[in-house]
């Protein structure tokens, strides 16, 4: 049969979070009510139409561009790319069209334990549109309702070179995309919420071969489940129709999520050729050198160099190395228990297993979460001094996460401090011994169980606060007696 | 250059402007004039100049990212030919 | 009292002198106004009870605005600029009714400084041309022959004294040709001298709000009031304003002008313009003024190109006319009808054309041969005025190639998409300087000498204009109201 190869471009908005919209000073808030959050401007009503660029939205756009590995343009323009559509208010949208913000970068990602870089084409700044309300659907509603609160918000929009190969490397690099970008802080990436939305350019073409196919755009993906099913299926859809030896028709193809396909859109617009020129209303911006400087050195570590430190210094395996550099607040959390409790491995273990396991069962952000590094730094001391054992310690650790208190004053609070005191154990063990003959004749017939069962009832009757070396060594040396 | 009528047609339909049949002729007329006249200004070779776009050359001033105060509601719709309470109305999006 | 004969400060005397000369004035600028409404149809909106409102606030205030600067003093605006108390139309059936929600930069200026805003005046559709033929609202008569055009009616309201001043927009020269035609002075200052919020521009970045007044030394004082930086108009110059006022009067060096040689070379330039000015040349030479005729090669493109950059502006600029959230709106079943149906319908037949001819010429087709060329054009145009005024403190022409055209007569030029009265208006606007169209006394109808400067060198413009108004006997053009 023959064999195909899969051209993937991916274009992804993202809203940055700013304040204020990118031309006017209203807010970006998200979930006003209704056309509660424009003005003349945003609104584009006659003679409203005086852009004030935000500052913030430039230097996001110029620090997203950094840390893509991008070059920066020199002077900063904006376009206008005009059409017409019900949620566009001015009829034309504002976005920079011949020399976007960056260009010339990459992305990597990791797979299959080898690295792939993924080209990033160009990053530039635009215009968010309003929000169309049908009632239903949108071929049967008989009219529909306009909320501009959106309109104007600013967008940063990344375009990759075609060079995504499958709906996995897809998947890995909008994930690594929003990680970066969170790193950085300039949007929140939420896709559920629409604050990241991804289109994918689609083509196949037969393995070997330096010609592009047609290509479909696939739109309305609404998680990074949703862009890996999506692109599983249209590539899918494409194979079948190549090997019936008929053409992928180019058109535009949305994502049914509930039907788990995708559909051919009627097109919007009487003629695609719109006009793009530049905006005459927005003098060009060049950025101060200083400025630029500013922004690249408030980048911080990004997760690619952080995921290499990990492995290096800490000697953490890859795995727990990407886990922990996949969110920039992981690892900032990661990075501040270790100045207090410098051992790594130990670490990663509680954040991989307990710390993880209890996010992820409350569904808690990092960010909203009660507990401190440096409390879990002191957890993991208390447990080396043998102040408590690692069994308390977990029990401790939950508190720690539901309260946010710190573990010496729970530890406190429950009596929870080890008995490492011989003389408390010898009155406990010598009374375990007496209250059990039966157990200390089966040990010396021979049965070794009976040792453990001697324990349980030691640590049972300290309620698991006795410290389990000391009542080995200890019972050891009564029994043997 | 000749313009025909039916590139006018469409230019008309990307500005969402219907010529009626009169208009359309005389635009094509005017279009032809005006294109012999500027004529002499395309032959002139400004291959090596850089394009005006702009009133004035740079731009200066960022604007802080501080929230100013938005129109209230009722003003924003005031003007609106069609809307409800808190949206404005467009009518059906598709074509049957 | 006779208000076309009182000054600015005269009206600021009496007021203070007794407050209630305001209902004197309050009821001669009513009267007037109405006469010249009635006999030239100069205004849009005119309403003598908001005249009387504003009488009475100022009357209320006046014991602490005493010192303002346009106390008292009646102005007029053009249509196109915002006014939050009265309805702004552009002349356009679309917004025949349209009450902007916020008020002009100038508005808002005029207004805190004691002037009383008599009505807005009429004008050609969305300040598109001087023809006078494309109002909603009929067209304005030329006060010296009402078979004639007077371009707008900012120009007719100040030559008759139904105003002491009025604003009107300026792209291809449209506000200095008005002048021209109706025998007064106006201004279109550097861009960036008057801030253009509120103003409902069809061509950004060609357009400016300019001045017309019947004295250089009013409008001195009107130029310090109205100009200086506007933090929410980024197009604003951030320079100082210099004190007009006392300049004025200061010695001047001899002034050393320049006429392009190919000045007569200007389609339908009249005969007996060609010999007026001529005439004027020499009694300039007489004042003392040096003229040299030059060499401006490209000078003779500028209405060429700033006709092309202005249609493809105003395509876009006017997208915003969609339906939705002001203006007119026409009877459509689905969206796609409705753009049509609306802006068909709310556009007169000249507009529609104009902003066809403006999407016509920005498609693929055209875009490199006419757009790109007229903004290249633009280059070079500018470079070779800086030049010629680095060397000349001015640069002299006839303001228009004829007399303000017969209204009832379509004249050969009617038909044209270039209009030949901006053939040497056109190009100011297209490098942003300064330029004023001083009038002249012939036989007949009046006629404007045009003088360009140095950017931001109004204050030359202003010294020329006095020396004529005092060395030439200046007598207004007669007219009968
Ligand atoms: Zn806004």
């Amino acid at each position: 049969m023959q064999e195909f190869e899969t051209v993937i471009g991916l274009e992804v908005h993202v809203e940055l979070l700013t304040k204020t919209k990118m031309f006017c000073g209203c807010s970006t808030a998200f979930g006003a009510s209704p056309n509660t959050q424009v003005c003349p401007l945003c609104l584009g009503l006659p003679g409203g139409t005086v852009p004030e660029l935000n500052r913030k939205a430039i230097e996001y756009t110029i620090k997203a561009a950094m840390a893509l590995n991008c070059s920066i343009t020199e002077e900063i323009t904006f376009d206008r790319k005009n059409y017409f559509y019900a949620d566009l208010p001015k009829g034309y949208q504002i976005s920079q069209f011949f020399y976007p913000m960056g260009t010339g970068g990459y992305v990597e990602i990791h797979l299959n334990g080898s690295t792939k870089k993924i080209g990033i084409r160009q990053i530039h700044l635009e215009e968010d549109t309003g929000k169309l309300l049908h009632l239903g659907n949108i071929i049967s509603s008989p009219y529909s309702r306009v909320d501009f609160n959106r309109a104007g918000v600013p967008l940063v929009e990344i375009v990759t070179d075609p060079e995504v190969r499958s709906a996995e490397e897809a998947r890995l690099f909008l994930q690594k995309l929003r990680s970066i970008l969170r790193y950085i802080e300039i949007s929140d990436c939420k896709m559920e919420e629409g604050s990241m939305r991804c289109d994918a350019n689609i083509s196949l073409m037969p393995l070997g071969s330096k010609e592009f196919g047609n290509k479909t755009e696939l739109k309305n993906m609404n998680s990074f489940r949703s862009v890996y099913k999506g692109i599983e299926y249209e590539v899918e859809r494409q194979r079948n129709i190549l090997l019936e030896g008929a053409e992928v028709t180019p058109q535009t193809r949305h994502w049914d999520e509930s039907k788990g396909l995708t559909k051919a859109m009627r097109s919007k617009f009487v003629s695609a050729d719109y006009r793009c020129f530049p905006d005459p209303a927005i003098p060009p911006f060049d950025p101060p050198q200083e400025w630029l400087e500013e922004i690249r050195e408030s980048i911080p570590e990004l997760p690619d160099s952080r995921f290499t430190r990990f492995v290096r210094e800490y000697e953490l395996p890859p795995y727990d190395a990407e886990v922990l550099t996949g969110s920039r607040e992981m690892a900032d959390f990661f990075d501040a228990v270790l100045t207090l409790y410098n051992e790594p491995k130990n670490v990663s273990n509680w954040i991989m297993s307990e710390f993880l396991r209890l996010l992820n069962s409350t569904n808690t952000e990092i960010s909203e979460c009660r507990i401190k590094p440096e409390d879990l730094g002191e957890l993991l001391n208390l447990m080396d001094k043998e102040v408590i054992s690692g069994k308390i310690a977990k029990g401790v650790f939950e508190e720690m996460f539901a309260s946010g208190e710190k573990p010496e004053d729970i530890i406190k609070k429950k009596g929870l401090v080890q008995i490492s005191d011989e003389n408390t154990l010898s009155k406990i063990i010598d009374s375990v011994l007496e209250g059990n003959p039966s157990s200390v004749e089966d040990f010396h017939s021979g049965k070794n169980k009976a040792m453990g069962f001697l324990v349980g009832q030691v640590m049972k009757e300290t309620k698991g606060k006795a410290n389990p070396q000391l009542v080995n060594k200890l019972l050891k040396e009564k029994i043997e007696k | 250059m000749e313009t025909n009528t039916m590139e006018l047609k469409y230019a008309s339909l990307d500005a969402r402007i219907v010529l009626t049949e009169q208009e359309e002729k005389e635009l094509t007329e005017q279009v032809q004039k005006f294109l012999d006249m500027a004529a002499p200004m395309k032959k002139i070779n400004l291959a090596n100049i850089k394009p005006t776009y702009y009133g004035f050359t740079r731009q200066n001033n960022l604007r802080k990212d501080e929230v100013k105060p938005s129109l209230p509601l009722e003003t924003s719709l005031a003007n609106a030919p069609d809307a409800d309470d808190s949206c404005f109305h467009v009518p059906k999006i598709v074509e049957d | 009292m006779e208000l076309p004969n009182s000054s600015i400060q005269q009206i600021k005397t009496k007021i203070n002198e007794n407050t209630s000369f305001l209902d004197e004035l309050g009821e001669s600028v009513s009267q007037r106004c109405s006469k010249v409404q009635k006999k030239l149809n100069a205004f849009i909106s005119f309403d003598p009870q908001f005249i009387a409102e504003q009488i009475e606030g100022i009357k209320n205030t006046v014991h602490n605005s005493k010192n303002l600067s346009l106390l008292g003093v009646p102005f007029a605006l053009a249509d196109n600029i915002s006014t939050s108390e009265q309805k702004t139309t552009c002349a356009s059936k679309f917004l025949a009714t349209y009450q902007p929600p916020f008020d002009a930069r100038v508005t808002s200026i005029l207004k805190a400084n004691g002037a009383i805003a008599a009505g807005k005046t009429n004008m050609n559709e969305f300040g598109v041309g001087c023809s006078g033929d494309s109002s909603y609202f009929k067209a304005v008569k030329n006060p010296c022959d009402t078979k004639h055009t007077s371009g707008n009616g900012a120009a007719a309201a100040v030559l008759t004294g139904a105003v002491k001043l009025s604003l009107a927009s300026d792209a291809l020269g449209e506000l200095r040709q008005a002048a021209s035609y109706c025998g007064v002075i106006a201004i279109k200052p550097t861009y960036g001298r008057i801030s253009r919020r509120g103003l409902l521009d069809y061509a950004s970045s060609l357009e400016q709000i300019g001045i017309i007044s019947n004295s250089t030394g009013e409008l001195a004082a009107v130029m310090e009031t109205l100009f200086g930086y506007d933090p929410e108009d980024v197009s604003t110059l951030d320079a100082k304003v210099p004190a007009y006022s006392l300049m004025l009067d200061k010695n001047t060096n001899k002034i050393h002008a320049a006429v392009p040689e190919d000045w007569s070379d200007a389609p339908y330039l009249q005969d007996h313009i060609k010999i007026l000015f001529q005439e004027q040349i020499n009694k300039l030479e007489d004042l003392g003024i040096k003229i040299d005729l030059i060499s401006l090669p490209h000078f003779r493109y500028a209405s060429t190109a700033a006709t092309i950059i202005s249609a493809v502006e105003a395509f876009s600029n006017l997208a915003n006319y969609d339906g939705i959230r002001f203006g007119y709106r026409g009877e459509a079943k689905h969206l796609q009808e409705m753009y049509t149906q609306t802006r068909s319908e709310g556009f007169s037949s000249k507009l529609k054309k104009f902003l066809t001819f403006g999407s016509l010429i920005s498609t693929a087709n055209y875009y490199h041969d006419y757009f790109l060329q007229s903004q290249k054009m633009r280059s070079l145009i500018t470079i070779e005025l800086d030049t010629c005024l680095q060397k000349y403190d001015l640069l002299l022409t006839p303001t228009t190639p004829f007399t303000a055209p017969k209204l009832d007569h379509p004249s050969p030029m009617n038909g044209e998409l270039a209009d030949p009265a901006g053939f040497y208006t056109a190009a100011a606007n297209l490098a942003g300087l300064p330029a004023l169209t001083f009038p002249v006394n012939g036989s007949g109808l009046p006629f404007g000498l045009h003088f360009m400067a140095k950017r931001e060198n109004e204050i030359e413009l202003l010294k020329t204009a006095l020396l004529l108004e005092k060395e030439i006997s200046f007598q207004k053009p007669e007219f009968d109201i």
